[in-house]
């Protein structure tokens, strides 16, 4: 099963890499290829750099060595200055513009340095102990690490640090300073809930693991960093609790993300795409969510979490098909409501898959199982209606998503607009111009409605997604047609694997202790394990609890 | 996977080509309500149809070009058979004629006479059709004439017929609702004969068939009439009033009704409502003859009380529940004379039969059960109970009387 997963993606790398090799004959200065092309000559090629790319003791070589590979840009900042050691050193600092922290520069690195005099030395220090010196006395920052090679050099400045280079020195250092404008903690936008933390995550990896870190104190929690893209270098973090997950899943999870070889990583739907187990599917293999708690409350499963520099939002994996229909809300509400609330987003989710469908096998197949009185209403309806069923169904299916389209893409002020015209088209101008029956735009109505109530986005896509050929076949099979190609979709779930998990637990392989907490929610206190499969060394989440009531005995007494 | 790939698109197509055979656009289908079953001279059959014309039924939305149409129209052929005349309908409607939702069968009194047999196997038959599909014969009057009459609460005649079978089996007890299966059910019961419900036409015939009879204060209206008694497929004679209710009785399906009792030399003093019955039979057949015993267990209120009577007392209600005792069993008493002189078991007295002793049955009675059933003897016990007296005790003549002065 393992190798016949893994060969796609083996292949398309294969592949990728043979490609930029051919390419590589033609275009040799290319960053792309460059950098891509790691296969024999790789070894080589580093050993040669490390020669060349040492520093140079002259500050004025290094520094123009660094403005050409970065092709001179304008927000490179290169600030010269001197200090008094033994006597008076030429100093650089070499910063990109509003990727540091202007004010940590010059508070704790310039001011410091600038101020320093020789009388205050105990004894001289020579130049070549200036780094070493200014290191230990000078620099008040956490993060000072040493600087060796141009390579490391150019890699440090785009990373946002800055970079303190001394004049007879063929080291330098790179100072932690990196800041700048990034977006603040908000509200979550696309996972409200009315009861729960209101934190969401941001685009920078490092808020967003403190947002995780601050909430679990747990000295088992590891954050393994990747970097993915040949171009953009973006860090992927993998977050996990050693003493509950599974080490082989954790191990073919890195590899995968190990294997991916591309040039950029913008958002964590790519990450997704390539580390997927099946990509011939409309069901989501990840959960993606923008909560921390959600997070946590995942990782407390066994879970893994990969957080994507530049996103929001955190993978999950491996996930089920249940958890597209739970809140985070679920946990923090009561557990008969949070049930019921499950059971409504499943049925929703049916609703929105099928509810056309039906429709359209009991107009035209099925016209003995609607009642009496509501077959007078549809068949009057549909009087003069010059289209069949399905036709009517999908101009107001298609004329919907054109509605969701265009509403999402439609600056603000113009959105009104849409709505207002879209309701106007949807609703009751297409009934009087006889185009279709009120009964289709009800059925369309709750569909719409219903595939806005299921909390995953993800999964309300699958299901609308599966609708078009759920209403080709109900129209041709009627309910026979449907029932067969429902009976393949669940056929396709139950086969669906995510990291090897099967897609369809706890209901397909059967775990009764994870169904507490599927369909249902049991109370809290009820929940004593951790989900069978996902956590087999560490199962025991709460020990059995029953509340002391003294107080009620001494009330009554 | 060569072969695979070449096959999808073949197989796609296999999935829009098939043709939906049994695929039909509501506007395409004529709903129809209420089948009819008459007889000519020569033998054929005249099969009427009614449709509804759903613009006009239809609650709230009317749709395109709503106007002044009748809420159904209704379709009249002939055929040797029933096939034959349902399939020579497609002559004068531009729809398939759709029977899933067909609420009545009628048959006329005149067929009914002949012989129903010819008429109910397609209807059991046809998977479209429903087995609850009411059947009822055209009293005095014709199927189609039936079919076409207006009414005007349930604007559709085969809705109305249905729904007052409903309502009066629960309320009244004369009629009992009886759908094809029901009615092949005692034909194939051992020595069972059905019993269909008749209905007829009240008020002015011509006026009934034209939508007038809408606007009119006293309009033409259906109403159920008796119940018909058969015999091999052929109606022997109707049962009418308490004579039918008896029938309700014996089956034990009497739900609800309401029964005049004598009451100090008013012969309707009182008026009871019977709340809930319970009918157990059983057959003593060691006798050539055999000998059935119906108890009948009656639950009942006081409706009314038009006597100065003290109610208030035991007694009084002892008086009234062996009084209400005596009508029942009269009431019984009588259906059970006339069905055995109609000599056609609609009681199920047969089946009881068989059912108490199936070799005896089988052997001795079945052969010559036309000769036995007449000569039954029927034991009919009434065993009533007499539960409230609605919301006061003694009826105010029996106060007036308490303070008036000796």
């Amino acid at each position: 099963m393992r190798n016949r997963r893994k060969r796609p993606i083996i292949r398309t790398h294969k592949k990728l890499t043979d490609m930029l090799a051919d390419k590589k004959h033609d275009d040799h200065s290319s960053l792309q290829s460059n950098t891509i092309s790691m296969d024999t000559s790789i070894q080589q090629k580093k050993e040669t750099e490390k020669r060349v790319g040492e520093l140079s003791p002259v500050l004025h070589v290094v520094v123009d060595r660094v403005k050409t590979l970065l092709g001179n840009p304008m927000d490179l900042i290169v600030r010269e200055f001197e200090f008094e050691l033994e006597h008076k050193v030429t100093a650089t600092l070499l910063f990109l513009e509003e990727m540091n922290d202007s004010q940590v520069l010059n508070e704790f690195i310039l001011s410091p340095l600038m101020s320093l005099s020789s009388d205050k030395q105990s004894s001289p220090v020579p130049v070549d102990h200036a780094l070493h010196y200014i290191k230990q006395n000078a620099l008040a920052l956490g993060r000072v690490l040493d600087v060796e090679t141009e390579d490391e050099l150019v890699e440090a400045l785009l990373a946002g640090l800055s970079v303190l280079l001394v004049e007879g020195n063929t080291k330098g250092l790179k100072l932690g300073t990196n800041g700048g404008k990034v977006r603040g903690i908000e509200e979550p936008t696309s996972e409200v809930v009315i009861r729960g933390p209101k934190d969401s995550f941001t685009e920078s990896i490092k808020t967003n693991i403190s947002l995780i870190r601050r909430r679990v104190r747990s000295k088992d929690i590891r954050i393994e960093k990747f970097k993915i893209g040949e171009v953009t270098h973006t860090d992927v973090a993998v977050v996990y609790l050693e003493n509950i997950a599974d080490p082989l899943l954790i191990q073919e999870i890195k590899e995968r993300i190990e294997e991916v070889k591309t040039d950029g990583l913008l958002e964590s739907g790519q990450l997704e795409e390539f580390i997927q187990d099946e990509t011939v599917t409309v069901f989501p293999q990840f959960l993606n969510t923008e909560r921390p708690d959600v997070v946590i409350g995942n990782l407390l499963e066994g879970r893994v979490g990969i957080i994507i520099n530049g996103t929001p939002f955190v993978l999950i994996a491996p996930a089920q098909f249940i958890q597209f229909f739970q809140s985070s809300e679920d946990y923090y509400m009561r557990y008969d409501i949070s049930t019921f609330l499950r059971l409504l987003r499943f049925s929703v989710f049916i609703i929105s898959l099928i509810a056309p469908s039906i429709y359209i096998a009991l107009t035209t197949f099925h016209q003995a199982m609607i009642p009496t009185t509501l077959l007078f209403g549809i068949a009057a309806q549909r009087e003069g209606v010059p289209f069949p069923a399905i036709a009517e169904a999908l101009v107001m299916e298609i004329t919907f998503e054109i509605l969701r389209e265009a509403g999402i893409r439609m600056p603000r002020a113009v959105g009104v607009a849409v709505s207002i015209v879209g309701a106007l088209v949807l609703g009751q101008a297409a009934v009087q111009a006889g185009l279709v029956s009120p009964a289709m735009v009800i059925v369309v109505g709750i569909t719409a409605v219903a595939s806005f109530a299921i909390p995953s986005f993800a999964v309300a896509t699958s299901a609308r997604l599966l609708r078009f050929p759920l209403m080709l076949i109900s129209s041709v099979f009627g309910f026979y047609g449907l029932t067969l190609a429902l009976i393949v979709i669940i056929a396709h779930l139950s086969s669906l694997r995510s990291f090897g998990y099967p897609y369809l637990s706890p209901f397909a392989p059967l775990q009764t202790q994870d169904l507490k907490d599927s369909l249902f929610r049991f109370p809290i206190t009820k929940l004593f394990k951790r989900p069978e499969k996902l956590s087999k060394k560490n199962q025991t989440r709460t020990k059995p609890y029953s509340v002391k009531k003294k107080r009620e005995e001494e009330t009554t007494r | 996977m060569k072969l695979l790939k070449s096959c999808l698109p073949l197989s796609l197509c296999l999935l829009f080509l098939t043709g939906c055979w049994d695929q039909n656009e509501l506007d395409e289908l004529s709903i129809v309500m209420g089948i009819g079953i008459n007889i000519d001279k020569k033998g054929n059959l005249i099969v009427t149809y009614q449709v509804v014309n759903p613009t006009e039924v239809a609650p709230g939305i009317t749709g395109a070009g709503g106007g002044k149409q009748p809420v159904f129209t209704v379709y009249e052929t002939t055929g040797r058979n029933l096939m034959e005349a349902t399939r020579k309908a497609s002559k004068q409607t531009s729809r398939r004629l759709f029977f899933a939702h067909a609420r009545m069968l009628v048959f006329s009194e005149k067929i009914a006479k002949e012989s129903i047999y010819q008429a109910v196997d397609m209807i059991s038959r046809d998977p479209e059709v429903r087995s609850t599909i009411q059947v009822v014969v055209a009293r005095d009057t014709t199927p189609s004439k039936l079919l076409r009459t207006f009414t005007a609460i349930d604007k559709v005649t085969s809705d109305e017929v249905a729904t007052i079978l409903k309502i009066s089996e629960k309320n009244w007890g004369e009629n009992m609702q009886q759908d094809i299966n029901e009615v092949l059910q005692s034909i194939i019961d051992e020595g069972g004969e059905p019993i269909i419900n008749g209905i007829k036409i009240t008020g002015d015939h011509k006026l009934a068939v034209t939508a007038q009879n809408y606007e009119v204060g006293d309009p033409a209206r259906v109403q159920l009439s008796g119940m018909g008694v058969f015999r091999d497929g052929k109606l022997q004679g109707w049962l009418d009033g308490p004579e039918a209710r008896g029938v309700l009785w014996i089956k034990g399906k009497l739900v609800s009704s309401a029964i005049a009792v004598p009451c100090m030399g008013n012969d309707n003093g009182y008026s009871i409502e019977i709340v809930r019955s319970n009918t157990e039979l059983s057959a003593d057949t060691k006798q050539d003859i055999p000998t059935i015993t119906l108890d009948v267990f009656p639950e009942a209120n006081i409706a009314e009380a038009n006597c100065a009577v003290n109610l208030e007392k035991t007694s009084e209600i002892l008086k009234i529940e062996s009084k209400l005792n005596l009508v029942i069993e009269k009431e019984i008493q009588k259906t059970i004379n006339a069905s055995q002189d109609f000599n056609s078991d609609v009681l199920g007295f047969g089946e009881l039969l068989y059912r108490e002793n199936p070799s005896k049955w089988r052997n001795v009675y079945k052969k010559n059960y036309k000769e036995i059933f007449p000569k039954l003897e029927v034991k009919v016990n009434v065993d009533s109970r007499i539960r409230r007296s609605g919301v006061r005790t003694s009826p105010f003549l029996f106060e007036e009387k308490k303070e008036a002065p000796k």
